[in-house]
């Protein structure tokens, strides 16, 4: 199930943001695992556990790398476990400082995957249509004008090859060549975007009173959601940020967070969790009514089957 | 009489652009557009027809000086709305550019935004005009995955939303192939029918429209020289012996034939359709047989027709295969010089995607024009540019004799224009292909290129654009000449020529082109050959190639087939019609 996507994209827009946020602002291990952890469930629950192992065959070499790279060129922390080469010391501080700095990046990467599946182009640029028609607009007519030109690229270069038959070009020859086909693509290009031009005067192209239709509709029920998340997200910025966030990993592992009123420290993580738990919950939800829906259904079927139809 | 609104109205009219020295591109127009009819305007390329649409049109009437009157009913002036915008729709040629945005409900959405429509009424619109135009189910696509035609009819589409009181099409098929231009104008036709909309239409290729036409006008060197019915047009083109007369459907030409022309003037009507064009064959041929059986007997002819036509006296089933099939179908013996060899190609654009070409094999022989037809996409093109070694096949061969110079002409001149007057396009290779100042001069006289020297490459008609380009190929002095799609934007007058010079060139050269344009071709091809499902199917001599086909096949075959056996091309039939009365003169 895809719950978000029943409803308007700057739902998912937004609930991208602060969650990319949370991920982002921190390096204490309690809130960046907490992230990955739903980060995970999320990108099994949208593209399957296959598409998961999948991703991870990618990042653990990338997690390794990072590790070495921080471990090699990180000198920093007290507990020394051992040496690496020419005596750069490896110690318990920067190897988890490594882990926790790649599984952050990882986190991000899966939480962009999510991102991908639920917002489509089309729907970015409904929502940038109605805060910013006019780059709306040419953003739509780029998205048109490059597959076009594209094609048009590569008529001019088959069509350059086709008529002159097989060439021998020295290296000043070839730029000089390139240079030419850029000449014919741009004057061939800017010749049929003057067609365009006319073509939007014939509709009507600016208008006085011209609108940015799209083709999704915000609701009060998208409002609310949108509402309660960024609700979530303040109290949890406002939360963490006075205090209980706070880790140290060098010179040795220390969360001077805990130092930080507890009670800061468990709104915090709660609105978190509540941040994470989000999409996962309207799933829930919408699978119980769902369920509900299918029972009744279901019973309905039996009464049918039995012979027995029951108008209620 | 039913008086028809008029709806635009020329009254001595004249157009001037600012920077020709030549004359005036209208002179003196008297027209009148009027409501509800299908209005067809032709006339040659340069005529003026383009000029004339787009004084239709304010917004892109184009600047220059105007005298004269040109007025629009008070119907099509919105009140606040300086033009009239919602009421005449516009629809150009090309069906890419006059797209704006980047997927098909978004398109169709354009001009409502821009008439700031409220949602609903933008929803209800979209919605009306995709199922009236039968779209609902590419409605989500992005325009660049749709095909040439589907986005012309999306062109149509995002016209028609806008509920216009006028449609205004120039040249709207000219770029679309055969099928694509059938489903366009069944389209257009449809919603003239449903409608009632008036509709003005430019045209170079008269088939299939003039028999829908309410009016035609006839525009020839920017003056109005016939306004009038179909039918009427063909009287005054014929009786005036006007070059423009091959431009009409042929059912309508073989009308206006010595032996038949006195049974059309009989029945009064002339045919403009095949079915219309059969039909009267049938009848022509079906008098003349009663005729000579017996001289006087009154006989309804018209109790007659339908009567095979090979059962008519004075007509065998045999089929004469003219001389020049014969020598192109010797040309497969192994005395004549093969020049170009495609054995067993394979080949995909991307490891991924399908097979353009599986396992095709041709041959091509020194001398002879080869022409390669098929639907869209079937590999033609494909075929043409791995023949000039500008791709390179993945599997299989594509061999030549030594020192053979492939040149390649493709679909669109633009591709090979990078100068900024015509004469610096032809004389970009001068030195590469030692071409002498006779050469090119004789070339630039060939094509009729002298008036258009100094020009820019981009300011020319489709038809000389495209023969800037093929004139510039040929100053590369090739051995095979590749040609895709040469005569789609020629009008009828430079299609003979072209016609000419491409037999003249046939002396010198192979000639390989890939068309749809099957009537033209059957008077020049030596062979023939259809590319379906990645393979070659048939290829064969032209005669023969065509009267295999019942469908894809000329006009002249569709409209004799079974009445008048063996006529391929128009001169066929010209000539066993000919024999024919010849042949009832010399029995009496």
């Amino acid at each position: 199930m895809q719950s978000l996507k029943d409803y308007h994209p700057t739902v998912s827009l937004f609930y991208f943001i602060s969650v990319l946020t949370c991920s982002m602002i921190t390096r204490n291990p309690i809130w960046v695992l907490l992230c990955l952890i739903f980060a995970i469930i999320y990108v099994i629950q949208l593209k399957g556990f296959k598409h998961f192992l999948f991703q991870l065959i990618y990042f653990l070499p990338m997690l390794i790398f990072i590790v070495f790279m921080n471990s090699y060129f990180n000198s920093l922390g007290l507990t020394v476990l051992f040496y690496l080469g020419r005596g750069s010391p490896v110690t318990v501080e920067n190897l988890t400082y490594g882990v926790i700095s790649g599984l952050a990046l990882f986190t991000i990467f899966l939480w962009f995957i999510c991102f991908n599946l639920l917002l489509t182009a089309d729907q970015i640029l409904a929502i940038m249509g109605k805060r910013l028609p006019t780059i709306g607009l040419s953003l739509a007519m780029i998205i048109k004008f490059i597959p076009d030109t594209i094609k048009q690229g590569r008529e001019v270069l088959l069509n350059q090859k086709a008529m002159l038959g097989e060439q021998k070009l020295s290296g000043k020859q070839k730029v000089k060549f390139a240079a030419r086909m850029l000449t014919v693509l741009l004057c061939w290009s800017m010749e049929n975007s003057l067609e365009t031009a006319d073509s939007m005067l014939a509709k009507g192209y600016p208008g006085k009173n011209r609108i940015n239709y799209s083709r999704e509709h915000f609701n009060s029920g998208d409002a609310g959601l949108i509402s309660t998340v960024l609700i979530l997200f303040v109290v949890h910025l406002i939360c963490a940020f006075s205090g209980p966030i706070k880790f140290a990993y060098y010179p040795f592992l220390n969360w001077s967070g805990l130092a930080a009123d507890r009670i800061l420290r468990i709104i915090s993580l709660l609105s978190l969790f509540l941040i994470l738990v989000f999409p996962l919950l309207l799933d829930i939800i919408n699978w119980f009514k769902w369920q509900r829906v299918f029972k009744q259904e279901q019973t309905m079927q039996k009464h049918i089957n039995n012979g027995i139809i029951v108008y209620e | 009489m039913n008086k028809q609104q008029i709806l635009i109205e020329f009254r001595d009219f004249s157009f001037e652009y600012p920077t020709s020295e030549n004359l005036p591109a209208l002179q003196n127009i008297n027209l009148q557009i009027k409501a509800g009819n299908l209005t067809v305007l032709c006339g040659m390329s340069g005529s003026g027809k383009t000029t004339l649409l787009r004084h239709l049109k304010p917004e892109l009437s184009p600047a220059g000086k105007k005298t004269g009157d040109l007025i629009f009913a008070d119907s099509l002036r919105e009140k606040n709305i300086l033009y009239n915008r919602q009421k005449i729709a516009y629809v150009m040629q090309n069906p890419s550019n006059q797209i704006i945005m980047d997927s098909v409900w978004h398109e169709l959405a354009f001009g409502l935004e821009n008439q700031g429509l409220k949602v609903q009424e933008i929803e209800r619109r979209i919605a009306e005009i995709a199922i009236f135009f039968g779209i609902e189910t590419w409605i989500d696509k992005k325009v660049a995955e749709l095909s040439g035609g589907e986005k012309q009819i999306l062109n149509l589409a995002s016209n028609m939303i806008l509920q216009p009181d006028l449609l205004v099409l120039d040249e709207p098929t000219a770029q679309l192939d055969p099928i694509a231009r059938r489903d366009f104008l069944q389209m257009l036709f449809y919603i003239h029918s449903e409608t009632g909309i008036s509709i003005v239409i430019s045209e170079h290729n008269l088939n299939d429209l003039l028999e829908n036409a309410d009016h035609v006008f006839f525009l020839d060197e920017g003056k109005l020289d016939f306004s009038g019915s179909a039918i009427g047009l063909a009287d005054y083109l014929f009786s005036n012996d006007h070059s423009y007369k091959t431009v009409l459907p042929l059912a309508t030409q073989i009308s206006y034939l010595s032996g038949i022309n006195q049974i059309t003037e009989k029945s009064l009507t002339r045919p403009l359709s095949i079915k219309q064009g059969r039909d009267l064959l049938k009848r022509a041929l079906l008098y003349q047989s009663t005729k000579t059986l017996a001289d006087d007997q009154q006989i309804d002819i018209n109790d007659k027709i339908g009567i095979p036509g090979g059962e008519i006296k004075g007509f065998s089933d045999e089929i004469d295969v003219p001389d020049d099939a014969i020598k192109s179908s010797n040309l497969k013996s192994e005395q004549i010089e093969k020049i170009l060899t495609v054995d067993r190609v394979w080949y995909r654009y991307n490891p991924d995607d399908d097979l353009v070409l599986k396992e095709t094999s041709l041959n091509i022989y020194k001398n002879e024009i080869f022409v390669i037809m098929g639907g869209n996409g079937s590999g033609k093109s494909t075929l043409l540019y791995l023949m000039s070694r500008a791709l390179k096949p993945f599997k299989g061969q594509i061999k030549s004799a030594e020192q053979r110079r492939i040149a390649m002409l493709g679909q669109n001149p633009e591709a090979v224009f990078a100068q900024d007057t015509v004469l610096q396009v032809l004389t970009e290779y001068k030195q590469r292909f030692a071409n002498t100042e006779q050469e090119i001069s004789d070339i630039i006289d060939l094509f009729d290129l002298r008036d258009l020297l100094q020009r820019h490459p981009y300011d020319l008609s489709g038809g000389e654009k495209q023969k800037l380009a093929l004139a510039k190929v040929l100053l590369i002095k090739p051995d095979i000449l590749l040609l895709d799609e040469p005569f789609k934007s020629l009008d009828v007058i430079n299609k003979q020529k072209i016609k000419r010079i491409l037999l003249e060139l046939k002396q010198k050269m192979s000639i390989v082109i890939v068309t749809h344009d099957v009537d033209f071709i059957s008077e020049i091809a030596d062979r023939c050959a259809m590319i379906f499902n990645q393979r070659i199917i048939a290829q064969s001599a032209t005669t023969d190639f065509f009267q295999k086909n019942s469908y894809f096949t000329t006009t002249t075959y569709r409209l004799t087939r079974d009445i008048i056996p063996g006529c391929i091309v128009f001169h066929d039939l010209q000539q066993k019609l000919r024999n024919l009365t010849n042949g009832e003169l010399s029995d009496a």
